[in-house]
This record gives structure tokens, C-alpha cells and sequence, in this order.
């Protein structure tokens, strides 16, 4: 497969009084086109600080330490880690869409949802501004926003929040981008229209040939789109395979617990993993779950522990994957 | 044993600017037995929270009985309906908001217990390492702030203090919403051994269907301000005899790849409509299958099917018989 975005070995560090702290250990993601990479995890766990490196935009107290972060455009590779910020501005929104949880905090409520789509499309692609709004509703439309010439003029408070979302969604599409980031899409909304906005990315996607890093916290979200899975756990990618495998075959032992953690008909009690997330200060030298799993062994400590080969596409951090699948 | 008996409810508030008033809650009936669990969903601005509020005198209805046992809740006033709130304690979703920064988990335990006491009398030392015990957590817990908790740990103490004076009902308000999955597994195993010891009654608030359905006994589905459906939640998930409680079961995504994309799911059209704006008839009916001239017209009554199973729609023979897709 020839990846649209490739992640390889990215380091992400935040500066605290004590000296840098790496929060993504050497995290390695591929997505291709027309294909979704669903990266799931708790809280804390590096998948948003990893999305938003891709954009660069960590802010001030975080940054990337090392790795690269490739984007294969008609016209070439690009490493974002190394572009100059000017050109960054034309990947954001240009060839890279994002999609963050919230809408309204990604909307200016002073503007016509019609206005923001439009100035996108003016910013990257210089189109003037009659052509430009046209293409600013032509895209409302296409995200399924009813009578879009009309609604085009309204401003986003007059927009439910899934239609808030179609609005963000057409402006990450509105300039023909191969990678599309979905951090949290739907989580704030309901879920009749979660499935909504799940079953128009998936058409987006199936359409343009996009590829789509979509972050989750909600597994069933997570089996719904995607393709392939990377767990990721205290910072790093615990575990990655194809969706159908992950969900039936899991290796390793973290996945496996989460797995277990989500109601299930005909069960009435949840199964929990004993312990809380370590914190960045406080890793373990080996294994990061090795303090919670119950299949930790001295192996386990000591050192760190580096992705295994399950199948051709499925890999692990784990060293006693044949303890815990037997 | 009936706990808690709710006959009638409705609640509208006024809207900023308009002369619009907000229908929150309208004519919504149920009972909860003592030790039970009553799981009540919907969507936002379904209704969900307002009830828990009218449920727990916080709020006064526009019309409407509310009974914990025997006690009529909307009598109550001062003294009265101050001792029956504190045995119908509420924990919130935020853990973060819901706990004062500057209090010590002690004084955060044990306040209900104070306020019912007269001032000459303290709180046992004690009190504070027992509730924090129930809720698995250790004595040393008792001098720290919520800042130096995790959110499991700060939702912990919200439903000690809860506990704080021996509540018969504690309503959850989305109380594992904003938790993370493994910690959430945790909250919830601890509410069900609780209910276990204690025999305490939860009314569980909850937009997670999946989640009401392993520790409800009864469901409410609501939409729109009513209670569309109710009934014995194996039979409600199993057999739903109403659209919309279809609808979002089948919406609801399962963490089963096969399963999830092997589903038939009937469509649902749009989205929730404004509460300033309700539709006339049945309120679910813009965005219903099965809808019909009735339905535009009518609201439809509440039918019982059976075993405490019931459901508010004209077309309930024609889903039962055909059965769920």
C-alpha cells in the first residue's frame, strides 16, 4: 500500500519545569486512500497530541522532538515536520481536513456558515468571490445541508449541531484534501445523528478516495468506519490491525481489557482493569501496562518493549502474546 | 414496594425573549420500586434531567404528583422537604464542577450529614473513612482535595456523598458520561454493588443505551418531553414497540464489526426538533417511518401492551406484530 499520510517514529515532548516529558513515543501510523485508520484510546493516551502534530499545532509547550510525517501529494512528499510554517498554512485545510469534536469552537458565530466555507476555498484555491461562494454551496449541499443556496446565508447558531458538523465537514472538504483528520467527530452529538455523520464520511471517503484518520473513545464508532485500528495506551501504539481482526483476534492485553469493558447483551457486569493509566512522569521502563495487565510476567519489566509481528498486518507490544491468547 | 410513584408531571419554562414557552416535560408517569433501577434515555433535550430535577423537588412541576414512599414531595416545604431531598441525593456528570476545590474530601462527604444535624452536634469522626470505604477508597483519601484526585476517584467521593445520609433513591445524572472507558466500567460495577448492600434505588440518566440496558431493571425512553416508552428493559431492548425507541436502539453503534455493518437500520430522518417548537400530533412524527394522518393530529395515548410494558404511538399493533427488524 502506498500511503497517503505516514507517520514514522514520531516524538512529541512537552516542556515542564522538570525538563521535556515525552507524551508520544515513537508512534508510526500509515493511512491510503480511500482507506480509514481508526485510533482509539482513553484519555491522555497520545491520540490527539498526534493528530495534532500532523497539523502542527501543538502550541507553545509541546513540540516535536523527532520522527517524520509524510504526505504524498500528485506533486511529491511532503515532510510536515520539516516544512516551513508558510507552507504548513497551505496544508491545513488545503490538502489536509480537520474535523474536531466540537463545531461550534471550529465556526465564527459572527459570519454566514456560506461566508466560511467560501473564504476557505478563496485562501487555497484563489477563486474569486462569486465562484467561490458558489463552490461554498455547492459543498453545503453535497455534506446533505437542506436547500443550501438558501441556508448558506444563516449564521451557525441558526444550525443544529449535526448540521453545525456538516458545515465544519464541507470546510475540511472544501479544498480537495487527501487526508481528512476526525478528531472526536461525533461525540458530542446524538447518536441517531452520530449515525448520520458516520454514514456521510463514509461516503465522502468512498467518493474522493480520501484517506481518514479518525480518532474514537467509542469502540462501536471505531468498528463502524474503520478499516484498520491502532490502539494506542500511555503514548504509544499498543496494538494495530485490519478492523475484523482486532475486534475478533485481539493480542494484546490492554485491547483485550478495553475490549471487555463495554456492555455486551445477556451480561450484566462489566469487567475492569485494576489501576489507573500511569502518568508521563512516572512510566514503567518496560511494558506501560504492565502494572495493570494480569499476564505481567519479569519479562514484561526491565525493558522496553518494541511491536511484534502477529500477522503480515497485525502487530503488538506485547512479549507473552502466546501466554495471553491461550 | 413502590419507592418513588410519579403521576402526571409537566414542567414548561419560559424562553428568552419570545413569548415562546419551552415544553420540558410533559405528562410524564412512572413508578420505581425500592432497590431498582430505572433507566431513563433520550436524546438531548429529551426531558431527561428536568425530570430528575421535579423528581427531587428542585424544581416545581406545573402539575403534577411526586411520592417517595407515601410522602408527597410537592407538600413538602422547609425542614420537610429538606429531610426528603437528603434521602433523594443527586450525582452530576462533572466530577470537576461538582466538587468545591477548596473543601477537603472529608468536608465534602460528610456536609449532607452536618446540615441535617443540629449546630451543637458533630459529625462523628468516623463518618468520613465509612462512606469513603464504601465507595473503595482509603481513610488517607479524607484530607485531600479534588484536585489531587483522578476523575474516578472525584466521582467516587460525589456518590459517597451521596451515601452521606442513607438515601433510598440517588439519581445518576449521566454520572459516567464524561469518564473514561476502563474507569467507567469501575463507577458502575461500584453503583451495582451498592444497590447490592445497600439496597438503594437509582434513577440512572443516561444518553448510553448499551449502558442502561446492563444495570436498569425498568427503562424510560424519552423524546420530546414524554415518556414515549417504558416497560421491563429485556422486553423494551428485545421488543421495542415504539419508532423512536427502535431507532436509537439501532443507531446505537456495536463494538462488533461484523455485527455492526451486517445491521438493518431503519433510517431515522434528522434531528431532534427545537422544544420551543414542538410538533403538533405525535412528536416524533417529521422524522417517523411509520407516520400518518393521525399522527400529525393526535397525540397518542400511552397503550399497555403487557407485563408493565407501554408505549405512547397509534401504530403500536402494527411494529408488535411485525416484529423488530
Amino acid at each position: 500500500m502506498n500511503a497517503v499520510l505516514e507517520i514514522n517514529d514520531l516524538v512529541v515532548e512537552v516542556a515542564t519545569a522538570h525538563g521535556p516529558m515525552v507524551v508520544v513515543s515513537n508512534v508510526s501510523l500509515a493511512v491510503g486512500a480511500g482507506e480509514t485508520l481508526g485510533l482509539v484510546g482513553e484519555s491522555g493516551s497520545g491520540k490527539s497530541l498526534t493528530t495534532l502534530a500532523v497539523l502542527r499545532l501543538l502550541g507553545t509547550s509541546a513540540r516535536i522532538a523527532s520522527g517524520e510525517i509524510l504526505l504524498r501529494g500528485p506533486d511529491g512528499v511532503l515532510d510536515l515536520v520539516t516544512l516551513p510554517e508558510r507552507r504548513m498554512r497551505d496544508v491545513r485545510g488545503g490538502r489536509i481536513g480537520m474535523v474536531f469534536q466540537e463545531p461550534m469552537t471550529a465556526l465564527d458565530p459572527a459570519y454566514s456558515v456560506g461566508e466560511q466555507v467560501a473564504e476557505t476555498v478563496r485562501r487555497h484555491l484563489g477563486l474569486g468571490r462569486t465562484d467561490a461562494w458558489k463552490r461554498a454551496v455547492e459543498l453545503l449541499d453535497r455534506v446533505g445541508i437542506p436547500s443550501a443556496d438558501r441556508r448558506a446565508h444563516d449564521h451557525p447558531h441558526h444550525f443544529s449541531g449535526g448540521m453545525r458538523q456538516r458545515v465544519v465537514i464541507a470546510m475540511a472538504l472544501s479544498c480537495d484534501p487527501v487526508v481528512l483528520l476526525a478528531d472526536e467527530p461525533t461525540t458530542a452529538l446524538d447518536v441517531t445523528v452520530q449515525e448520520q455523520i458516520l454514514t456521510l464520511l463514509g461516503e465522502l471517503r468512498d467518493e474522493s478516495g480520501l484517506a481518514l484518520l479518525f480518532i474514537s473513545h467509542d469502540l462501536g464508532v471505531i468498528a463502524d468506519i474503520s478499516d484498520r485500528v491502532a490502539v494506542m495506551y500511555a503514548g504509544q501504539v499498543v496494538e494495530t490491525a485490519p478492523v475484523h481482526e482486532l475486534f475478533a483476534a485481539p493480542r494484546h492485553p490492554y485491547t483485550r481489557a478495553l475490549l471487555r469493558c463495554v456492555p455486551s447483551p445477556g451480561s450484566d457486569r462489566l469487567a475492569t482493569i485494576p489501576g489507573t493509566v500511569p502518568t508521563f512522569d512516572a512510566l514503567p521502563l518496560g511494558c506501560r501496562f504492565a502494572p495493570r495487565c494480569e499476564h505481567a510476567a519479569a519479562v514484561c519489566e526491565g525493558a522496553p518493549i518494541g511491536l511484534d509481528t502477529v500477522a503480515a498486518t497485525h502487530f503488538a507490544r506485547c512479549v507473552r502474546i502466546e501466554e495471553v491468547v491461550s | 414496594m413502590t419507592l418513588l410513584d410519579v403521576e402526571g408531571v409537566a414542567k414548561s419554562f419560559p424562553a428568552r425573549r419570545r413569548k415562546a414557552v419551552v415544553r420540558a416535560v410533559r405528562d410524564v408517569s412512572f413508578r420505581l420500586d425500592r432497590g431498582q433501577t430505572l433507566g431513563v434515555v433520550g436524546e438531548s433535550g429529551s426531558g431527561k434531567s428536568t425530570t430528575a430535577r421535579l423528581v427531587l423537588g428542585l424544581i416545581r412541576p406545573d402539575a403534577g404528583r411526586v411520592h417517595l414512599d407515601g410522602m408527597d414531595v410537592l407538600a413538602a416545604r422547609g425542614d420537610r422537604l429538606h429531610a426528603l431531598r437528603r434521602r433523594m441525593p443527586m450525582v452530576f456528570q462533572d466530577p470537576y464542577s461538582s466538587l468545591d476545590p477548596t473543601w477537603t474530601v472529608r468536608d465534602i462527604v460528610t456536609e449532607p450529614v452536618r446540615l441535617g444535624r443540629r449546630r451543637d452536634r458533630a459529625v462523628p469522626a468516623t463518618r468520613a473513612a465509612e462512606l469513603l470505604e464504601l465507595v473503595g477508597m482509603a481513610p488517607a483519601f479524607a484530607q485531600r482535595y479534588p484536585h489531587e484526585l483522578s476523575g474516578g476517584q472525584r466521582q467516587r467521593v460525589a456518590i459517597a456523598r451521596a451515601l452521606a445520609c442513607d438515601p433510598d433513591l440517588v439519581a445518576l445524572d449521566e454520572a459516567v458520561a464524561a469518564l473514561d472507558v476502563s474507569t467507567r466500567a469501575g463507577i458502575i460495577g461500584l453503583l451495582q454493588d451498592l444497590q447490592t448492600s445497600l439496597g438503594v434505588a437509582y434513577l440512572f440518566i443516561s444518553h448510553d443505551l448499551a449502558l442502561v440496558r446492563l444495570v436498569s431493571h425498568e427503562v424510560a425512553v424519552m423524546y420530546l418531553g414524554r415518556i414515549v416508552e417504558r416497560g421491563p428493559t429485556e422486553r423494551v431492548y428485545a421488543a421495542p414497540a415504539h419508532p423512536y425507541t427502535r431507532a436509537l436502539i439501532s443507531a446505537v453503534p456495536v463494538p462488533d464489526p461484523v455485527v455492526q455493518r451486517n445491521r438493518t437500520r431503519p433510517p431515522v430522518l434528522g434531528e431532534v426538533p427545537s422544544a420551543l417548537a414542538v410538533p403538533s400530533g405525535c412528536a416524533f412524527h417529521p422524522r417517523c417511518p411509520l407516520a400518518t394522518d393521525i399522527c400529525r393530529t393526535i397525540d397518542p395515548p400511552v397503550v399497555d401492551l403487557d407485563d408493565g410494558h407501554a408505549a405512547a404511538c397509534h401504530h403500536v399493533a402494527l411494529i408488535t406484530k411485525e416484529g423488530v427488524s
